[in-house]
Order: C-alpha cells, then structure tokens, then sequence
C-alpha cells in the first residue's frame, strides 16, 4: 500500500515541486497551503507522514504540531525552514517534530529521510 | 614700590566675595562720610560756643568797666571793692580787678593782690591798652580769656577794667558735643554696617543660587533650577537661567533625536548598499536562468508535471527578479527624470497592469474619483507608476477576499493630494508606526522594502506620504505631489526636463 504524505507550505511553487518529487517516488501526495487546512485533511484522512513549512500566516509550523498533537495525529511531522535559527529548532523538536531540515532542502537527502521515518514507523 | 603694593591690593580686592565688597563700599563711604563732616560740625559747633562765652565776658567786663567810674573818679575804694567782689563772683570768673595807668591794681578780687603791681607781659599789655582787649591765658592748666577795658574820664584814661574768664564749663560742652557727634558716628556706622550687611546678603544669596544653579548644569544636571524668590533683576536673571536651562534641555533632546536619526540613516544606507551590491551580483545569473527556461518553453514539449515544474521555475525566477528590483531601487535610488506626467491616466493603466498580475485577486472593484480637475504634475513616470504598483498590490494583498480599491484626487493650489483606500484587513496599531521603515514587514515572504520605496519616491518629488489604517475595516495612504517641483533634484541632470515646466 502507498504511503500517504502531506505537504503543508503557503509557498505555491516549493509545495507544488516537493509534491511532485514524492509523486514520482509513488507516495500518495495531499497539499495544503495554510495549517488550518493541513489540521483539516489530517482529520478528515490519515496521513503516514507531514512534511511542513515553519514560517506561515496566521498559524505557523510550531502551531500545527501542537494542534496535531492535541488531535493524537502520530505520524511524523518533519518542520522546513528558510530561516532555521537553533531555538527554533530545539523548540520545534521539543513540540514532537520528527525532524528540523533548512531550505534549500536537498532531494535526494529528503527522500531518504522521509524513508527511514516511515520504515521506522512500519 | 607703591605700584607693587597697588597690584596686590588689587589682586586681593579682585578675589574678595561679592557680599564683602558691598559691606566694604558701604563702611568706606560711611566712613569718609563721617570723616568729612564730623570735624567741620565740630569746629562750628565749638566756635559758636568760644563766641559766646567771648561776648560774656566782653559783656561783663563792659558793665564792670561803666559801673566802675563813678568809684575811679572819687576814688571811692569801698565801692570799687563791692564792684570786684560782686564780679568776681560772677560763675566762671577767675578773678576782677581794677588797675591804674602804672599796672597796679586798685582793686583785686583777690584781697592779697590789692595795691601790687602787675609786672607780666599781659598785664602791662592790659594796663596800656586803649580800647576792649581779649587775651588768651592759661590759669591753673584750663585756658581762660582775659578781657580789659580802659576807664575814660572825659578823655583821660585813668584805669582799666580787667577780669579773667574760666573756658573750664566750655571747653567740658565742647568736648560732650564732640563725644556725643562722635557716638553718633560710631551707632551709625555700626547700623549703616549691619544695614550693609543684610542688603549683601539678600543680593548675594540669589547669585550664590545661581552659581550653584550653573554649576549644577555644568555638570550636567538640567534638571536643575532656580527657586524664585524676588521679581528684581536677580529674580528675572534667575528666571532668565531656567528658561536658559529649559531650552537647553530641549535643545540637547534634539540634538540626541538627531543624532539617532543619522546613526538610522547611516545603518540604513549601509544595508542599502550592500543589498544593492548583492542584488546586482545576483542579477546576472538570474537572467541567465530566465533566459534558459523561456527556451525550454519555447522548444520542447514538455507533460504534466515537466510544463508544471518549468512554470514553477519561471514564477519563482520572477518573483526573485522583483525581490531584486526592490532592493536596487531602495538601495541605488536613480535621480528622477521630471517630464509632464498626468496622474490619471499613469493611475488608471497602473491599474490595469496589476489587474492582469495572477497575486492580484480578481473580486476587486477599482473606483477611482478624479474631479474634473487636471491633474498634471512634474514628475518621473516610471518612478509613480512604481508608487501606485507598490500600493495598489499592498491593497490588493490586503483584500485576498476581495474588496473595494478607491482612489481620490483632490486638486489644491501648489498640490494635489491624492488618497488610496481599501476595504482590507487593515494594519495593526503595533505596525502602523513602522510600515515605511525599510525592510520591516507584516506579510510572509514581502521584503519590505515597497512602502520604503514609495515614501523615498514620493519624498524625492518634494511630497509626502502618510497612512491611516483601521483593523478589519481598511487602510489609507494619503499623498501629496507638488504641482511644480521644490525637490533637490531640480539643478540636477534633469533640469534640461525641468525646464519646460
């Protein structure tokens, strides 16, 4: 069976090009452009994995790990930042991400991340 | 030698407090007061006394002498002897006596005396005067006056009246007038002094405050003032000061706002320049980028997800291409190129370019309202068509949900004032006061440099820009442009443009 990834960015082309690349790897893609929309779909279809952005309007990355949290979402949630600064990522780890990566992200490395957390998950 | 003493006293006098000058002036004048007048009141007052005692003894000696004739011509001793025991008796007469043309005495007050001769140089000089005599003796250690006057019988003279007159009660008044002039003297110089002293101390005491007070903002206390204590001109001096320190304390305020202004600017310019610096370099390899996914458009036929990934890449290269633009023209501001512009026309197809941008959303309704006034202005084109760009996509963005985007022109005198309103989520209260500050921003992924941009341009056509803005309700960016120019770049490059105006 697919494994089911969501990809929440309000960047259309990052969340667009991140969609495709894990379409061609024959993952189940949903995206979604703000965390309120992400928080709907998590509930609405289980998702085996989330990568998401941490800089968003009106609710941020940190926001929807707590909010995932509070709705016993257990995938791994993976935070991606253009603007990575130490406390943000303590922060974010400390909320339950499964991982901290910094824009530019690099494809190959991505995808052997988003491997080994859903392997470790199954 | 008397020079050098000069110099010292000088010197010293120079470095004496305010308030022991003033009660030395006033003891030195008072006292040569005093000094000038004492001795003349004095010799006054103790001639006037010697005169009187002078016209007494004149007087006596003139009644002894007349009622001594009658008694000279008959020889009648027991007369003349009741006559010089009743003058000798007289208060202060030393002695009376009669003598004859030879100098001896007829009669004498003194009973021993009478019948001898008197041999001394006053009595001879008595004995032989012809008219009223005065001599000044001494008798007993106590000056006296001696008076004689000749006894004529017919034109004989046959003797002379002479009696001795004690000064002792007078010379005892001239000395009681003296000590008590003198005693007024001293108690008014003592108060006169006292007086002095009070007076150098209500008038040094605010100037003692004032040195204190101008120590004090010396030392850079502005805070620091004068208490008012008189309305006289060490009052108003006082008051004078702490206008003086108020102005001061305002004037260092400025100087502090000022000067965090240039550090501002400085910094700013700065960051300006390197973000220029960057900008460019990045230019290049950009268009390259540009270049190369135009012709992959143009020459292969790509499928799903290859056309998608190729639009990405496009979308994405221009919108790093706007993020540059941005930080070139806030970075590298080009001199505006003034030519006659007219703002309707420039803000209507401002409007229709953004229209067709795909972050525009399309429920918008644009309602301008012009007037009937023209609205010409001296101005560079390119640079207001960036103004409205910039604001009008700050509305557009604002109002995601749609919403109306009004623009109001107002002509004035020397200006026309123009206003953009939208219906948009408005600015918070906390943003408001930092929405033109460079690279400040409210939105994900705005560099924040397009409200910059637009107040340096507008600033640079010698207007201004203000905004408004109403949580929820909407914002609004009021602009004013000079129908002429006043702007520094008038006698620049482009005054060959300006000259038309």
């Amino acid at each position: 069976m697919a494994y089911r990834i969501l990809v929440v960015d309000d960047e259309p082309g990052m969340r667009k090009s991140l969609a495709i690349m894990l379409r061609r790897e024959d993952y189940q893609v949903m995206e979604a452009s703000s965390v309120s929309e992400a928080v709907g779909l998590l509930a609405a279809d289980p998702c085996s994995l989330v990568i998401s952005d941490l800089m968003m309007e009106p609710l941020n990355g940190l926001d929807l790990l707590v909010l995932a949290r509070r709705r016993h979402v257990s995938c791994p949630i993976i935070i991606m930042t253009a603007f990575g600064t130490p406390l943000a990522r303590t922060e974010a780890l400390q909320l339950g991400a499964a991982d901290f990566l910094e824009k530019p992200l690099h494809g190959p490395n991505l995808l052997l991340r988003i491997r080994e957390l859903l392997r470790a998950e199954a | 030698m008397a020079r050098h003493v000069l110099t010292a006293l000088r010197d010293r006098y120079r470095r004496l407090s305010l308030r022991t000058k003033f009660a030395l002036h006033i003891t030195l004048s008072t006292v040569l007061l005093f000094a000038a007048l004492i001795p003349g009141v004095l010799y006054l007052e103790s001639r006037a006394i010697l005169d009187d005692a002078k016209q007494r003894g004149l007087q006596l000696t003139k009644i002894f002498a007349h009622a001594s004739v009658q008694a000279v011509v008959a020889d009648d001793f027991i007369v003349m002897r009741h006559l010089v025991n009743s003058i000798g008796s007289e208060p202060d007469v030393l002695y009376a006596m009669i003598l004859d043309a030879s100098g001896r005495a007829l009669v004498h007050s003194d009973i021993t005396q009478t019948g001898l001769r008197h041999r001394d140089a006053l009595s001879l000089q008595a004995a032989s005067t012809d008219r009223p005599l005065r001599q000044d003796i001494w008798s007993h250690g106590v000056p006296a006056y001696d008076f004689a006057i000749p006894i004529y019988v017919l034109t004989d003279q046959r003797a002379v009246a002479r009696i001795g007159l004690s000064l002792e009660r007078e010379l005892g008044q001239i000395r009681r007038t003296r000590n008590l002039i003198l005693g007024l003297g001293v108690v008014a110089l003592l108060s006169g002094l006292g007086v002095a002293a009070w007076q150098a101390r209500s008038v040094t005491r605010p100037i003692g405050e004032l040195v204190q007070g101008a120590h004090a903002i010396a030392a850079g206390d502005l805070t620091h003032r004068i208490p008012a204590v008189a309305m006289d001109e060490v009052g108003q001096l006082g008051e004078t000061f702490n206008r003086m320190a108020t102005a001061l304390a305002a004037r260092i305020e400025e100087l502090k706002a000022a000067q965090i202004e240039i550090v501002r600017q400085t910094r700013l310019a700065a960051i300006g320049e390197i973000a220029a610096v960057v900008a460019h370099e990045v230019r290049n390899p950009l268009g390259a980028l540009a270049n190369c996914v135009q012709l992959l458009r143009t020459g292969a036929q790509l499928s799903g997800d290859n056309a998608e990934l190729l639009d990405i890449v496009r979308t994405e290269s221009e919108r790093l291409n706007r993020i540059v633009s941005d930080f070139l023209a806030f970075g590298r501001p080009r001199p505006p190129s003034f030519q006659p512009v007219d703002l309707r026309e420039l803000i209507e197809e401002t409007w229709a370019q953004l229209r067709r941008d795909e972050r525009c959303p399309t429920s918008i309704v644009f309602a301008p309202r012009f007037g009937s006034d023209p609205l010409k202005v001296q101005a560079d084109p390119d640079q207001l068509r960036q103004v409205f760009w910039n604001l009008f996509l700050n509305a557009a963005q604002a109002m995601a949900a749609g919403g109306t985007l009004s623009v109001e022109s107002r002509r004035r005198a020397d200006a026309i004032d123009i206003e953009i309103r939208d219906t948009g989520a408005g600015i918070s209260e906390a943003a408001l006061p930092r929405v033109f500050e460079p690279f400040y921003t409210g939105r994900a992924g705005g560099t924040g440099l397009g409200l910059a941009i637009v107040r340096r341009i507008v600033q640079d056509h010698g207007g201004d820009v203000t905004v408004e803005s109403w949580p929820q309700v909407g914002t609004c960016f009021a602009m004013s442009l000079p129908v002429e120019l006043s702007s520094p770049w008038r006698t620049g490059s482009s005054s060959s443009t300006t000259s038309q105006a």
